[in-house]
This record gives C-alpha cells, structure tokens and sequence, in this order.
C-alpha cells in the first residue's frame, strides 16, 4: 500500500505545482487593460455577438489564426507577420471567451480583417466561393450559409453569413493609421520604375484582380470591365463627378490601385480591395499599370 | 456476461477499433480537401458539413474513442496480470465501456452540429465533459481497488504509471476543460461555457491540448510499452530504477510546457520562457525511457523480422525518441519562428499519437486480443499488410506535412504572398493525401482482422483465472 500512496501523493504533488506556475499564476497576474481593439461582448451589436458564435460553430479558428506575433525586443510585429498590421497585445483579447488565437494559417490571419478588407461585398463572395475572389484558396465554399438562388454575382446571405461578415468588420484596431508607417508605403507620389506589361499580366491573375474585373468590353463581374482602360481613363478624369487627382491615364489607374474609392464608376459598389499600397511594391505597381495600359 | 474475466478488456478493445475506422475516414475527406478543395465537400455541404466541423470530430474521436479506449483496454488486460489478482469489478468496467461509446457517439454527433467550446482538443460540451468525468472516476476506481487488493507484492513500473495517470488527469481534464464555467453561467459569446477570458483563456487551452498528450496518452502508453517490450522480447526490464527515474521526472517536467504553443504570441514572454526550458528538460524522461527499451532489446532485435507486435513497438519506441526530439526543438523561439501556423505542427501530431502511441496500442491489440478471446489471430497476412501500409503510408502523409510546413514556413519568412504559398505547397499536400489512403486501407485492414478475430466469440475458460506470477514477479521483475 505504501508504494501507492507514494505515486498518488507525490503525483498529485507534482501536478498540482505544475498547475500553480503554468494556470494560476498567469491567471491571476495577467490582467491587461482593454485596448481599443477588445470587443466588449456585453455591448458589442447583436449581430456581432452572434457572428462570432458563427465563427467557433464552423471551425474558422482551425485554418485562420488572430494574432500577430511580436518580437518583444522591438514590440513590433515579427518579420514573416509584417503585413498582416500591428502586433498583438493581451489587452486586445480582455473579453474574448473562448480565445481565438488559432494555431494554423491554413488561410491567412484574420486579427485585423476589418482593417484590411471592410468590404462586406467581398466578404459575402468570398464565403459563398472563395474562388471568386481569391483563386487557388483552399478554403470550402459555405453554401449552407446562403439562400436558395444566390449566384456568384449576387450570393444572397442568409442571417447566419450577414451576422458572420458583421463580426469579421468588426475585427479592427481601431486605432488613426500611421502615415508612411504601412509596409510598401506606396502613394500617388511615388516615383515608378519602368513597367514590364508581360509580368503585370501575371500579377493581374495572381492578386485575384481578374475575380472582379474582366478584360472584354463591358462584361460585369463585380467591378467595371477593363477593356479599354487606357482610353477611358480620359473620359472618366473628364467626368464632372470625378474628385480624385488624376490628370493623365497613367496617373488614373494607379490611383485607382492605390486608392480604389478615389473615384467610383457610376453603377459599381465600392468593393475593391484597400490594402495594394500595402501589399505591391513600386516594380509591381509599375508592370500593373504597363499592362492594364495595353488593354 | 458482464462478469467474465477479461470481458472489459475485450470490449475496450472492439470499441477502440470501431472508433478507428470512424475518424480516419474524417480523416482521409480531410487531406483529400487540403489537396483539392472541390473534392469532397461540396457534397457534404448540404449536410452542414465543413471542413471546421469534420476537423473536431476526427481529432476528438481519434484521441477519446480510439486511443484512449485502446489504451484502457490494455491496461485493463494487464493490471490483473502484474496484480495477481482479478478485475476488481468487471461489471463495473463493462458499464465503463458502455458509458464511454455513448460519450463519443454523443461527442461526434454534437460536432457534427457545431455544438462546440471552441477550444483545440477541449471541444466536447459541458455534458460530455461530465460524462468523461464520470468515466475517468469509473476506471479509475476499478483501477486503484484492483492494485489495491493485489497479490504480488511489488508494484511493477506499469502500475505506476497508469496509478499516476488517473491520479493527474481528472485534475487536468477539470481544469483545462474550464468546467466550472457551465452552459449555466457562460461568459457572452459562449453559450457552452468551459471558457475563460483572455489570452488566459488560451493558457488554460494549450495546458491542456498538451497535457492530454504528455500525461494522458504518453503515461498509458509508456506504462503499456513497460509491459509489452519484456514481454514480447523475453528479456527482463533493463532498469527498474530508470524507468522510476523516467516516471518522476515526466510528472515532474511535462505539466509545464503548455504555453509552447504560444510562443511569440500575445502573453507574457515569462510565460513562454518557463514552457520552452521544461519542454527541454523533457529530454530526460524520454531517453531514460527509450534508453531502458533499447537496453531491453538488445539481442532480440532480429526478432522483429518475424513479429509483427514487437516491429509496431520497437518502431513506435524509434517514434517515441524523434517526436520527443521533435518536441523541444519546435518549442525554441528560433525554430517556432518559421514552423508556428504550419503544416509542421500537426505533422508532429500525428507523429505522437498516431505513429508512436497508436502503434503501441497495435501491438498492444494483436498480442493482447488473441489471449482474450481464447483463439489465435484470423489472418498473419493481413496484420503484415496492416503494418506496412501503415507505415508506408505514413512516411509520405508526415513528409507532406513537415516538408509542406517548412515550405510555408520559409515563403511567410521572405514575405512570398499568401495565395502563392498555398499554391506551392500542393503537392505536398498530394503526399499527404496518398499516405492517408495507404494508411486508410491499412486500417481498414486492421478492423476487419479484428472483427475476423472477434466473430462468433464463445472464449474458453481461459487460463488467465490463475494469477500470474511468472509475468509479474519472473521476465517483468528483472533488474531492481
């Protein structure tokens, strides 16, 4: 009898001082101020409340993690998350139960998803069929959260997608951005190497800008055709609403990439992407527009 | 019926068996979707089926039906053996056996609904985790009265594992299930409760979705594979003071390094710092154990030609040393950098406790199910093909993983676009798929040997109902 005592005891022992340094302590000492990206679940709107719980029911924190990793020497974001915004902090979570770090990137990291894309256009194509907008995505459609007749033009979202989307907007730090803090840092005013138009149209398949827009005359996906671009670019700079900066083609079309709610063609939502400043560099920008040019 | 000796055992056994031919179809439609997305769940749409609900229901299935039956099988095979002495009750192991396929039937059809806590390895519901409270006091009552009432005198080192085992894991299982948070008073935003708050919510998380490896399925399996390599060998233990060694230092060390699987993340770097220096430490429980086989093999490894048991186990001990290695290294802060959120962690996942502690529990069966049911195995051959479609298939479905991993790992490093990664890593998420259809069909293979085996059961008034010296104090007892 005694042996068992010995393995009971000192097992218990054993396991519970484990569980004093690794559950209680941190337990009891980390407790961060709220920063203004905690999402306060006892006020935060209905639908984003219910779309979180849209969230842990389909599994999404199994491909998508929400952290981004910090060096904590430098307490800025860790090199592979750069472009993925700032670097995460305890206090950004104070509310979160369960907490949805995630542990895999099957799909990229969703901790500012708000920020990178509000778009809820994109977000409803993208959950009706990832394809459309991010083609080679290995993510799974999510028929089940439409309605009957929704196509790939007009995915019809039932309460279930519109509370999900509303939570993924709501994903954001909250925070003024830093001017010249972004990565890429590209603006109207940054001077372009020359454009090689065979790599732009590489680019335009592989950024997804194809999802959207067609290169035949007049065909609607989601964004105006760009058949014709060059050329049409005058006319819109032309147009008596136009408000953005443009005065050449050239310029046009960069202002569009950089900064797509400059100036909206009549009849078209406000659903491209915001984040090219951020993602492209000036070479890649520059073969964009060399190639969008020959259109 | 439920009286007959070796009956709760047995039944541990078929379940297990059944509760793994379930999950690695889930598993196989999972791979086969990382491959190609359209393939699969299309179809399982309208069902409500997603890849982010299949995911919970194969890894909780594959973790709490198979392993953990068939580890309980085992130990309830051997208990009464290292003993002397009966199942302290058999009725009451059969009703644990009952009880238990009830809470993973109910646990699979909860996912399937997406009735979840949201927590890696902690998903089952409030409910059920009351259910497998319930579950851990059954077995583990019959476990302590049987040693308790013992009559060989000395407590092998196999006792002192599974003894410590269900000393420490319903005290783990309690608290990083977070039950004190129920359906009844849930945190907003969770309705089934079994949540804290914060990023201390993911502490208790990850010091649970490692602890169930390390002192769950690692302890029982390590206490199996005491019994099993001086068993199938012929040798007596190399060390019984090492594998003490081993015990009391992997209840030491290991409840430690949960917050590994936050590195870099949003907590406390103190935190991740105490959890990489114990993850290293982890070293020494692990060599003392795999050590103490090696030295218990030696001038038997030819056997392994021929048996098959003894090839799953030494080969799962191999296992047991690289993913062991595998373990600490990952933890590094250097290393993590680039294998964190890739295919790399679950490759050494399934490096645990598929191809360590599932190929024990293999082992365990073919050695431990003929004895049981009175009768030899149905077919050599198709264990044969079992162990190599098992073992082939997993050397392509662990490369697709690791290499994969690296490849995402490495492309996030130089800031390659996300899109471009996923693209490049396809065929290695082919391999991955080709060694989950390997192994599926050895699996399946495996079942049906079982079922062969079990069919039309009428077991012998086996011999069993003498106690066992000659295990329990001879060949086991070795060097003290």
């Amino acid at each position: 009898m005694k042996t068992m005592q010995i393995v009971v005891i000192g097992g218990l022992a054993l396991t519970l001082i484990g569980i004093l340094f690794t559950v209680a302590l941190p337990s009891l000492t980390i407790q961060p101020p709220p920063s203004a990206a905690a999402i306060d679940w006892n006020k935060a709107p209905r639908q984003v409340v219910k779309g979180r719980e849209v969230y842990v029911r389909e599994g999404c924190f199994y491909c998508h993690s929400q952290q981004v990793r910090f060096n904590d020497e430098t307490d800025e974001a860790l090199t592979p998350d750069q472009s993925l915004g700032r670097a995460s902090h305890e206090g950004d979570y104070v509310h979160d139960a369960p907490a949805l770090l995630g542990t895999e990137r099957q799909g990229p990291d969703l901790r500012w998803e708000g920020d990178r894309q509000p778009s809820d256009l994109w977000h409803y194509r993208h959950l009706w069929n990832p394809q459309l907008t991010s083609a080679g995505s290995i993510m799974p459609g999510f028929s089940y959260l439409f309605l009957a007749g929704s196509t790939d033009i007009q995915p019809r979202a039932a309460p279930d997608a519109e509370a999900l989307v509303a939570y993924l907007l709501a994903l954001k730090t909250n925070e003024a951005p830093k001017p010249g803090a972004v990565a890429g840092g590209l603006t109207l005013d940054t001077p372009l190497p020359v454009g090689n138009a065979q790599t732009g149209q590489a680019l335009f398949s592989s950024l997804g800008c194809a999802a959207c827009h067609s290169l035949k005359p007049e065909e609607k996906i989601v964004g105006p055709s760009l058949s014709g671009i060059g050329k049409t670019a005058l006319t819109r700079i032309k147009a008596p609403d136009y408000r953005g900066k443009a005065t050449v083609a050239e310029t046009y079309i960069k202002e569009s990439i950089l900064d797509p709610s400059a100036y909206i063609v009549p009849g078209f939502p406000d659903a491209m992407l915001k984040d090219y400043a951020l993602k492209l560099n000036a070479q890649q920008l520059a073969d964009s527009i060399t190639f969008l040019q020959t259109q | 019926m439920f009286n007959q000796e070796g009956s709760t055992a047995r039944r541990f056994i078929y379940s297990a068996v059944f509760w793994l031919i379930v999950p690695v179809t889930y598993g196989l439609l999972l791979a086969l979707h990382l491959w190609k997305p359209d393939l699969i769940f299309p179809w399982l749409n309208p069902l409500h089926l997603s890849f982010g609900r299949l995911r919970p229901m194969h890894v909780n299935t594959v973790a709490f039906g198979w392993l953990s039956m068939a580890q309980l099988g085992a130990m309830f095979y051997i208990v009464p053996r290292l003993t002397g002495a009966r199942l302290y009750s058999e009725r009451l192991g059969n009703w644990t056996v009952i009880i238990w396929n009830i809470a993973i039937l109910l646990g699979n059809i909860t996912l399937a609904l997406g009735l979840t806590q949201g927590r890696e390895y902690a998903e089952f519901i409030w409910p059920i985790d009351i259910g497998v409270m319930l579950l851990l006091a059954m077995a583990g009552y019959n476990l302590f009265k049987t040693v308790g009432g013992r009559r060989e005198k000395q407590l092998y080192v196999s006792l002192w594992y599974f003894l410590g085992t269900f000393t420490w894991f319903p005290v783990i299982y309690f608290i990083g299930n977070v039950m004190w948070v129920t359906p009844f008073n849930p945190p907003p935003g969770a309705p089934w409760g079994g949540a804290l708050t914060g990023v201390n919510d993911a502490i208790v998380n990850w010091f649970y979705g490692h602890n169930v490896v390390g002192l769950w399925f690692t302890t029982l399996g390590i206490g199996a594979m005491y019994y099993l390599v001086p068993k199938l060998t012929g040798n007596p233990l190399y060390s019984h003071r090492l594998s003490l060694i081993g015990f009391w230092t992997i209840a030491f060390t290991y409840i430690w390094t949960g917050t590994h699987h936050l590195v870099w993340g949003p907590v406390p770097r103190w935190t991740q710092m105490l959890a990489i220096t114990f993850s290293v430490m982890m070293i020494i429980p692990v060599w003392t154990v795999v050590w103490n086989f090696v030295k218990t093999m030696e001038g038997k490894w030819n056997l392994i030609l021929d048996n098959i048991p003894l090839r799953f186990l030494a080969l799962g001990s191999i296992t047991y040393f690289l993913v062991c290695l595998q373990g600490p290294l990952q933890s590094l802060r250097s290393v993590s950098l680039t294998t964190h959120f890739t295919n790399w962690v679950p490759g050494h996942a399934h490096l645990a406790l598929l191809a360590t502690f599932s190929y024990v529990a293999f082992a365990a069966i073919y050695e431990f199910l003929p004895k049981l049911v009175g009768r030899p195995l149905y077919s050599k051959a198709l264990m044969d093909w079992h162990f190599w479609l098992v073992f082939i298939g997993f050397l392509f479905f662990f490369s697709g993983f690791t290499v994969g991993g690296l490849v995402q790992g490495i492309s996030w490093n130089s800031q390659v676009p996300f899109l471009d990664v996923v693209k490049s890593i396809e065929p290695w998420s082919l391999a991955r798929a080709m060694g989950a259809a390997l192994m599926f069909t050895g699996l399946y293979l495996f079942g049906y040997n079982v079922l062969r085996t079990a069919r039309s059961v009428k077991p012998q008034q086996q011999s069993q109902a003498t106690p066992m010296p000659a295990v329990a104090g001879g060949s086991l007892g070795g060097a003290q």
